[in-house]
């Protein structure tokens, strides 16, 4: 049975393109050009899985407060900001509301039903409760690759999918550099630049520091990237 | 820079004008002394015309005879001098002012002196002084006789003789004798002047003194002028040669009788003309001073004490005006104005009235009133003056004031920090109109530069989109036609998409990032680590370029963040290779500099022209051309490289040199006093 996404996107041809690309991968997909009629939906049907741009035709911040209102109706429900306000407040708010994850336009479609698949599979081994194998640890830090779960001396941290990319290709080799390439490409996101991936990193390292605060793996090599340093 | 006169001084200079004020008023007192001096030749020649009407008709006080003797001198004026210090009667004529005007010189006519070879002549000079009449003989005689007391004539010695008219017609008659020298002896005589009349007892009013001296006597005397009822007194010196005490004298008595053509042989002085002198007194002009002078210019009566020093000249001009043309006239000069009119008898003219007034008293009116009103006019002046240079200063203050403001309102890369200036908002004038003109400029100019800097996130949004849908169709097409998904049409146009992305990417990165940067949480940091750390690393990721690193080697904590330090030496890295030739040096250094660190970033590329020196760090300047590597150069490095720093409370300068081999680019920063750090 094929999973239901749904686009909420203003802009008639991106919405039917995006929409075709995820078709074409089997997924059902309905359309939406603005917050009302996806509220409506959601009402009537509840997808798998969101995508919504942020700004929805005159209503700037439609994107958010439609992200806002649909995880208040289910909390754990999956969505992807897929938007051109790319600046760091508006990505921050956004993870911050509880999306899953914060793409930029224009973006790779091939990307974006990765990052679709990805999503679906771990909402749903999270709805199946899944204790799937793949854990793999580096020191201290446990990462689950199947639920992208992360652990952090025994206590859980709450990662973005691409900040769990991020750091696990930081964790991948300990000890080595983790280029900017690299981490872009784990990023998997259209145009990622060494901004984003810095913009990442120190989230990532915030979010560490909650938990630990003498937290000091994530060395900068700069002018290359950075490197997990293993103890 | 020579700074140049400012509105201060220049109002200063414009109130030079007020000097003007002064001179207006010197221009004002001369009209005023000339109107003054007129009026004043006017009334004297009023007066003249009066007092000569007065004298209308009279000849009878001009004749010869009708009082008015004439003097034995000729063609000397003898009148008394009037005398300012009091005479000592000591037989000295030291005390005497001796004016040749009013000294008459008798000399002996040899032809009418044959008795004797002996010299004779005599000064007589008159003084007048507290009702007094002063009379000094200077007498030049070789033989001196004196007196014998035993002798009842008078006349057997050198003795002086007077005649006093009297109201009666009747004269009286003196003789001046001593018998030694010294105080000498005055008796009434009859007409032989031989012996005294009464009791023979001496005059006691008149007083002199004899005195002997080197050829000749000296003889002051004094007689009060009470005696002289007719105010005229006649002299005769009598000069005895020879002769015995008891018998007749040989004796010449000077001027003879034959000399004055026998008409008389006494001399009379004229003190004044009794009747003219009556009629002045009546017309006493107080000031002035009046005089009556006859056809030969002789004076018959003067009236008051004008000294008339330096006018002379008028006097004898409007004498002769007088006299010769029948014409009123008068003059001014220095000192005094005069004005002279012709007395007339029947058609011809018996002489002149002459009236001098000092201009002292009328001419010290304007000056006193402008002495007066000195100090005013000076004070106003300078009041004036004053008032304009505080109106001036505060012009100036208040324009200094709005420069100033309007200089702040626009920081030095150009944003506008405030749109509203409070430097005389609401003054109503155009120093007000100004700064009103210069806010709404700045509104004018924030809502610009607001517009502009917008101008890349909107410019972002509205590609973003139709760029997503090409770069999905695309994709899409790819997916749905695999045939032509090796085209080089489709890649090239994945291509294209890929570079306007970029570009849309360093657009949002520079526009987004002010507001970034306000959110950067900032640690101390070791920058020396990591400009060592970020030069080693670059230098293996770039080969084409040789890397070195230079200056300080101990830890320097700066309060920033990381990954803004390196995205900074990105930007100045990516900024030195671009524009440095392959294979050349970068040169990286730090060193300490007042108040913090300077890292230095030095290419060898081509050098900065001086004038763009400043907007090198300025959002989308650009000297370069798309690199040849097909990535854009949209000019915002160099301004992210600012916009970093100056978050940081540092510097961006381009190092202006021309000994350098290359363009440098130096960072300030302040460097931290936190006590830990990363690396």
């Amino acid at each position: 049975m094929p999973q239901n996404i749904s686009l909420v996107e203003d802009e008639p041809d991106q919405r039917s393109n995006c929409a075709d690309a995820l078709r074409a991968h089997g997924y059902r997909v309905n359309a939406f050009p603005d917050r009302v009629e996806a509220l409506l939906a959601f009402e009537h049907s509840r997808p798998d899985l969101t995508i919504l741009d942020i700004i929805l035709g005159d209503d700037v911040n439609g994107g958010f407060d439609l992200c806002r209102d649909l995880l208040a109706r289910v909390p754990d429900h999956p969505i992807i900001f897929l938007t051109t306000r790319t600046d760091e407040i508006s990505q921050v708010s956004g993870l911050t509301l509880g999306a899953w994850d914060y793409l930029s336009k224009p973006v790779s479609l091939r990307f974006l039903v990765e990052k679709v698949s990805i999503l679906l599979r771990l909402s749903g081994r999270a709805a199946r409760n899944d204790q799937a194998d793949t854990l793999r640890r580096v020191g201290e830090l446990t990462l689950d690759g199947s639920r992208m779960r992360v652990r952090w001396r025994e206590q859980a941290l709450d990662l973005t999918l691409t900040e769990f990319r991020i750091l696990e290709a930081l964790a991948r080799r300990p000890g080595h550099v983790a280029t900017y390439e690299q981490l872009m490409e784990s990023a998997k996101q259209g145009v990622v630049t060494r901004n984003t991936v810095n913009t990442h990193i120190l989230h990532l390292r915030k979010k560490f520091k909650t938990l630990d605060s003498n937290f000091d793996q994530i060395g900068n090599e700069y002018a290359l990237g950075y490197r997990w340093h293993d103890e | 820079m020579t700074r140049r006169l400012g509105i201060v001084g220049k109002l200063m200079l414009v109130s030079v004008v007020l000097l003007v004020i002064p001179l207006l008023t010197f221009r004002y007192l001369q009209e005023m002394h000339d109107f003054v001096l007129k009026g004043q030749q006017d009334a004297l020649q009023l007066a003249a015309q009066a007092i000569a009407t007065v004298l209308h008709g009279r000849e009878d006080l001009f004749a010869e005879s009708g009082g008015l003797p004439f003097s034995p001198f000729e063609d000397q004026h003898c009148s008394p001098v009037p005398l300012e210090a009091p005479i000592r009667i000591d037989g000295n004529g030291r005390d005497w002012v001796q004016d040749p005007e009013h000294t008459c010189r008798y000399q002996r006519a040899r032809s009418t002196w044959d008795n004797t070879s002996d010299r004779f002549a005599f000064d007589l000079t008159l003084g007048q002084r507290d009702q007094q009449l002063y009379v000094l003989f200077q007498v030049d005689d070789d033989t001196l006789r004196y007196r014998n007391p035993r002798n009842r004539n008078l006349d057997g010695s050198d003795h002086i003789r007077i005649t006093i008219p009297g109201l009666d017609g009747v004269d009286r008659r003196y003789v001046v004798t001593t018998g030694e020298p010294g105080p000498v002896s005055a008796y009434e005589v009859g007409a032989s002047f031989r012996y005294a009349l009464g009791d023979g007892l001496p005059v006691r009013s008149m007083q002199g003194v004899w005195r002997e001296d080197q050829g000749g006597y000296t003889l002051e005397l004094r007689v009060p002028l009470a005696m002289l009822p007719l105010a005229k007194i006649g002299f005769a010196v009598a000069n005895v040669v020879s002769g015995t005490a008891s018998h007749k004298s040989v004796m010449g008595v000077f001027p003879s009788g034959s000399e004055m053509g026998g008409s008389s042989p006494i001399r009379l002085v004229l003190l004044e003309s009794p009747e003219i002198d009556r009629i002045l007194r009546a017309l006493d002009l107080p000031g002035a001073s009046i005089s009556v002078i006859d056809e030969r210019r002789r004076v018959r009566s003067e009236l008051g004490n004008v000294s008339h020093g330096g006018t002379d000249v008028h006097r004898d001009h409007l004498i002769d005006a007088a006299l010769r043309r029948g014409v009123v006239a008068s003059e001014s000069g220095e000192i005094t104005t005069t004005a002279s009119s012709p007395i007339r008898a029947g058609d011809t003219i018996v002489g002149a009235v002459l009236i001098e007034q000092e201009n002292e008293e009328i001419l010290a009116l304007p000056r006193l009133a402008l002495e007066r009103e000195r100090n005013f006019i000076i004070m106003a002046c300078f009041a004036i003056a004053l008032i304009f240079w505080l109106f001036a200063w505060r012009v100036a203050w208040r324009i200094h004031r709005l420069r100033d403001e309007a200089g702040d309102a626009i920081d030095p890369s150009g944003r506008v920090k405030r749109t509203a200036l409070a430097a005389d908002a609401c003054a109503g004038d155009e120093v007000g109109d100004l700064s009103r003109a210069v806010s709404g400029l700045l509104s004018r100019l924030a809502r610009y530069t607001s517009f502009l800097e917008r101008v890349p996130a909107t410019l972002r949004h509205e590609l973003s989109n139709p760029l997503n849908s090409v770069s999905m169709s695309l994709q899409n097409l790819a997916s749905e036609r695999p045939e032509v998904s090796e085209s080089k049409y489709l890649k090239s146009a994945e291509r294209g998409v890929a570079r306007i992305g970029e570009i849309i990417e360093s657009l949002t990165e520079a526009a987004s990032l002010e507001e970034a940067l306000r959110h950067d949480e900032l640690e101390s940091i070791d920058l020396a680590a990591v400009v060592r750390g970020y030069a080693q690393n670059f230098a293996s990721a770039c080969p084409q370029r040789r890397i070195r690193v230079g200056g300080v080697c101990e830890a320097i904590p700066v309060l920033a963040s990381g990954f803004r330090i390196e995205q900074l030496l990105d930007k100045l890295m990516d900024n030195a290779v671009a524009s440095s030739p392959v294979n050349s040096e970068i040169n990286l250094s730090l060193c300490y500099v007042k108040g913090g660190v300077r890292l230095r970033v030095e290419n060898q590329g081509p050098l900065i022209a001086k004038e763009i020196c400043e907007q090198v760090f300025e959002s989308m300047f650009s000297t370069r051309m798309a690199k040849a590597d097909g990535h854009p150069h949209m000019g915002l490095g160099l301004y992210i490289v600012r916009a970093i720093v100056e978050s940081l409370g540092g510097r961006a300068t381009v190092e202006e040199s021309a000994s350098r081999s290359g363009p440098v680019f130096a960072i300030d920063l302040p460097i931290a006093q936190a006590p830990t750090m990363r690396t």
